[in-house]
């Protein structure tokens, strides 16, 4: 891999400030240029990534020459400033300022959620008064209810807007707006609607103050009584805290950082999350965890016993597994440790056991391409930020809905100019669509061929002439750069992985030169570790099976002989052996993806043909309900390990409070069985296990786990390995949420006469665990179609109508016709994943 | 050596004919100090809702953590509290407790004070946990109007 050309820092330059020079880059923002080498300004209104608005006029500073006071945040760093942050005409803006902000403040930190963050508390503190003047009745509002995740108080409110431009610039949805004027005026959304994009639930963090507060969390306990843990969740990528007291999880905020001299919410945080991470994770709190481990006991009935006779029942049904008889199935939420010991217990202590880990899958050519897919990825999301990609390309790419964080950051360098972003898609969403150009459409499977033209006219040069008839724009956009990124989407919109298009995207790349990198985006979260852990049939933590090199030092790592094998099928292709009763054992690590799989029949087949099945989850489900051994996991606060994020990223996940009942970590479990089937015990401590990734993946061995919660990261070693994909789901069964609105008892007929049913995967569809938030109802989006203007014109339909669809007593409604994004192919409907709510 | 047991009579005497300073107790008790700090009651206001909004900076200062609360949200209909927020489950643990009054001085709604009960005597351990109903002062001796919270602006 050829290092890319970052563009160079900005020169320094000196500013006077107090007196003092110091050397800060030039053009910068004057306030954060301040922040950042730790000269702290107070602010409200001004955040890292939001436009500047300069309404809060708390950062005041003296300007030398300037005869009134000048804001911070509105000002470039240039050679030759001189300016005071420490006058006392600077503390008497302070002073005055917050006496201005507090004038209708209702005072009612008792009651305030924020109490003990609050920004407006500790600015009080430090530059207010500490007495109130006001003798006159403060203004109070109404308190509407407007969406189902934010507590609104206006009266708290300080007019910082900050949450107006987050909604308007970050999360791409103009919905929150400033009413009223003067002394009346509020914040409030259009038509008091929700405020419903993926993101939302960061409004609550950037909020200086408690107006926006979060409803799930509302006076469930103060801050300070919760115990932060720093970890990452195995549903979303990127760092979180989980917020718990005595094991139970009250909230997860993006990862808190110490200011102050204490670890808060990070109000400046550039780390937005989720609001799958945010609320969809509160499935931990739901009642049904397995709490021990359970044996079946004969006629289906299973019972509770202890973690010895568990673990050995489960040790010598694999160590009596014959030659290939052993079938290990990692869910792709596992952490790398997981994946490691399960590629460890498969092929170092069965004989010739089988690993994989792309269930999602249900073809053996998707799942391969998506392995080799993953393989390549070699994009890196932070180059982006930095602007070393010059253009970006994304293709079949439905990143909002299967991947928000990833979208987010991807969007944000758009954004900001750091890249160009062009879109070759089937359909393309209002969020990328405006920082996209050009954007091409395509039929879903003509797009592997849309690429290949591409590649085949980049292969004879790269002037215009080459370019494709229809193509030349993006032909253009692609030929101009020499660094660039392709992100190709394993999960986007239109069913199957088309096969074809990995190695036509991967053609692609080729021929644009070695300035460009590849990055594979899927909604697995772990898919990058599993690869590069060994969980996958053909790889192993040092490299592919078949290479003799790789075999050697892995087995050196696992202390086990290892062999070749003869064949490497993926899990499609177990699942289907498993279902003809190949195997006399199945493990099944955290299979999440199994128990909303399309092909739900092969899987029963597989659970009732094989003699043993051991199963690790964390909640019931009608798979481990079919299983011979149950064994209880840990949740995301509970665990010790590692995840890799779809950029390669390693996020540590940790352990802040015990499993709740005797449920156990992962690690322990696994290695446990390791131990009762070889007499010997390699790991006493998930970093022992990392130790053993950091050798096979060649990186400083020194690195600790905990230095992966350093802010920033001491070192990332640097995993070359990636991998996989999408859900397909040609047997899907829908099953519409019993929620909102129901149909008309006259539908339109069916919206069909030959148009094509796209289905969308969303990433917080139906799930093992995400449906069992306490939050599942407001997060997921209402099933919809989504249907080209002219299609809906010819049909007759608009926007709200209810449609039955041809071939099932299926209802949606139509919605988005009028603020239609960019038009979908003709000829294709698009539809939203619809709930099915757990069992 | 008789001057002194002379000596020694003479003490004895003079403290038979002081003034007695013990007290028949139960039947009689000594008056107690206005800023005595015994068993904790939770206060009201004229019109018997609570002054306790379970904000939990009491909880926060005590030093032995004796207290424990649980807030919830009032039913506008039929508040418990002024403002939104009140302690669902309120307790102190009398065994737990110093008796050093940093509760009382926290509490930003003066909510929680110190009575003058001291007689906190019990057969079992469970029955010194005090929970909000046992502390809490009947309705009607509340003091102070409950804030005015009414909005005031058309919108
Ligand atoms: S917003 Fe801050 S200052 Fe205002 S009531 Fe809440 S905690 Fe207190
Ligand atoms: S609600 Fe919060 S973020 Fe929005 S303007 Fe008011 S204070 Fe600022
Ligand atoms: S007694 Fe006072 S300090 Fe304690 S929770 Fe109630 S209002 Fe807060
Ligand atoms: S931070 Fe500068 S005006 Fe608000």
């Amino acid at each position: 891999m050829t290092p890319l050309n970052v563009p160079p820092p900005p020169d320094n330059v000196t500013v006077t400030v107090n007196g003092a020079p110091m050397q800060l880059p030039k053009g910068k923002n004057l306030l954060q240029a301040l922040l950042d080498v730790g000269h702290y300004i107070p602010h409200y209104c001004y955040h890292p990534r939001l436009s500047v608005a300069g309404n809060c006029r708390l950062c005041l500073i003296e300007l030398e020459g300037r005869p009134k006071p000048e804001i911070a945040c509105n000002m470039v760093v240039a050679d030759g400033l001189k300016i005071r942050t420490d006058s006392e005409l600077v503390d008497s803006c302070r002073k005055g300022m917050m006496e201005f902000l507090l004038i209708n403040h209702p005072l009612d930190c008792p009651i305030c959620d924020r109490g003990g963050e609050c920004m407006l508390q500790r600015y009080s503190v430090e530059y207010g008064w500490g007495t109130a003047r006001t003798i006159d009745p403060r203004r109070r509002f109404h308190k509407p209810q407007f969406d189902p995740l934010i507590d609104i108080e206006r009266n708290r409110c300080i007019m910082c807007t900050r949450c107006v431009r987050f909604c308007d610039e970050i999360a791409g949805e103009h919905v929150m707006g400033v009413f009223g004027h003067g002394n009346r005026n509020y914040i409030g959304t259009y038509g008091n609607g929700p405020v419903s994009n993926p993101f939302s639930g960061n409004v609550i963090d950037i909020c200086p103050v408690g107006c926006l507060t979060s409803k799930p969390f509302r006076f469930k306990a103060r801050v300070w009584e919760l115990r932060q843990t720093n970890t990452t969740t195995r549903t979303c990528n990127g760092a979180v805290t989980a917020w718990t007291r005595a094991g139970k999880l009250y909230r997860v905020t993006p990862p808190t950082r110490r200011r102050h001299g204490a670890y808060t919410i990070d109000e400046d945080t550039d780390e937005f999350i989720s609001n799958e991470a945010r609320f969809g994770t509160h499935y931990a709190n739901h009642d049904d965890r397995l709490t021990t481990p359970m044996i079946a006991a004969g006629d289906g009935a299973q019972m509770t016993t202890s973690w010895k006779s568990a673990l050995e029942a489960a040790a010598r049904a694999l160590r009596n597994a014959g030659r290939g008889e052993a079938c290990f199935l990692a869910g792709e939420r596992s952490t790398n440790e997981e994946f490691y010991l399960l590629g460890r217990l498969a092929r170092g202590l069965c004989r010739a056991g089988h690993i994989d880990w792309r269930m999602r899958f249900t073809s053996e050519a998707a799942a391969r391409a998506a392995g080799d897919a993953l393989r390549a990825s070699d994009g890196d999301l932070d180059l982006l930020a930095r602007g070393a990609y010059g253009a970006t390309l994304m293709i079949h790419a439905d990143l909002l809905g299967t991947a928000p964080d990833i979208a987010l950051r991807i969007k944000e360098a758009a954004r900001a100019g750091k890249t160009r972003l062009a879109l070759l898609d089937a359909r393309v969403d209002e969020f990328f669509g405006r920082f996209a150009d050009p954007v091409y459409l395509e039929q879903p499977e003509a797009l592997a061929t849309a690429v290949n033209n591409l590649a085949a006219a980049l292969e004879h040069g790269r002037d215009e002439a080459h370019a494709p008839a229809d193509g030349a724009p993006l032909f253009n956009h692609l030929a101009q750069h020499e660094q660039g990124l392709i992100v190709l989407g394993l999960d986007a919109a239109g069913g199957a992985l088309n096969p074809a298009l990995v190695p036509a995207a991967l053609r692609l790349v080729q021929a644009l030169g070695a300035g460009w990198q590849f990055l594979a985006v899927t909604a697995a979260r772990n898919a990058r570790g599993a690869v590069a852990a060994g969980a996958q049939s053909d790889r192993l933590p040092t490299g592919p099976v078949t290479d003799p090199e790789a075999l050697r030092s892995t087995s050196e790592l696992y202390g086990a002989p290892l062999e070749a094998p003869e064949e490497t099928p993926a899990a499609p292709e177990l699942l289907r052996r498993a279902a003809a009763g190949q195997f006399k054992v199945l493990f099944l690590h955290r299979c999440d993806e199994l128990v909303h799989h399309p092909q739900r029949e092969l899987i029963e087949q597989a659970l009732a043909a094989t003699e043993t099945v051991i199963a690790v989850d964390i909640f019931p489900s009608w798979i481990t309900r079919h299983a011979d051994i149950v064994l209880p996991g840990s949740l995301f606060y509970e665990n010790d390990g590692t995840m890799t994020d779809i950029d390669g990223t390693l996020q540590r996940m940790s352990r802040g409070d015990r499993p709740r009942g005797d449920a156990q970590e992962e690690w322990r479990i696994l290695e446990s069985i390791a131990v009762l089937m070889s007499a010997a015990r390699r790991h006493k401590s998930a970093q022992s296990i990392f130790g053993d990734l950091l050798k096979a993946w060649n990186a400083p061995t020194l690195f600790r786990l905990d230095d992966l919660l350093l802010d920033p990261p001491s070192l990332l070693p640097q995993t070359n390995h990636v991998l996989l994909s999408r859900r397909t789901r040609p047997n899907f069964k829908l099953i519409l949420a019993e929620r909102g609105a129901q149909p008309p008892a006259q539908a339109a007929p069916a919206a069909g006469g030959g148009l094509r049913l796209l289905w969308n995967m969303h990433s917080q569809g139906p799930d093992h665990l995400g449906s069992r938030s306490s939050e599942f109802d407001a997060l997921h989006p209402q099933p919809r179609l989504e249907l080209n203007p002219a299609d809906a014109a010819a049909l007759g339909l608009a926007d709200g109508d209810w449609v039955r669809l041809a071939g099932g007593e299926v209802y949606l409604p139509v919605i988005q016709l009028e603020r239609a994004i960019g038009p979908l192919p003709d000829e294709a409907l698009y539809q939203e994943e619809a709930v099915e709510t757990p069992a | 050596m008789l001057v002194d047991l002379f000596k020694g009579f003479a003490v004895t005497f003079k403290h038979i004919f002081r003034p007695r300073v013990t007290l028949e107790y139960p039947e009689v008790k000594r008056p107690l100090p206005p800023y005595f700090r015994g068993r904790h009651r939770l206060q009201r206001y004229e019109n018997g809702l609570e002054r306790c909004v379970g904000c939990a900076l009491c909880a926060a200062v005590c030093p032995s953590e004796a207290i424990y609360l649980e807030a919830a949200e009032n039913d506008p209909a039929n508040p418990v509290s002024a403002g939104e927020r009140y302690a669902r489950v309120y307790q102190i643990h009398q065994l737990r407790c110093i008796w050093c009054g940093f509760c009382e001085e926290a509490c930003p709604e003066d909510a929680i004070v110190m009575g003058p009960d001291f007689e906190l005597a019990n057969y079992r351990r469970d029955q010194f946990i005090c929970d909000k109903q046992a502390m809490l002062d009947p309705p009607d001796k509340g003091f102070g109007k409950e804030p005015n919270l009414k909005v005031n602006t058309a919108l």
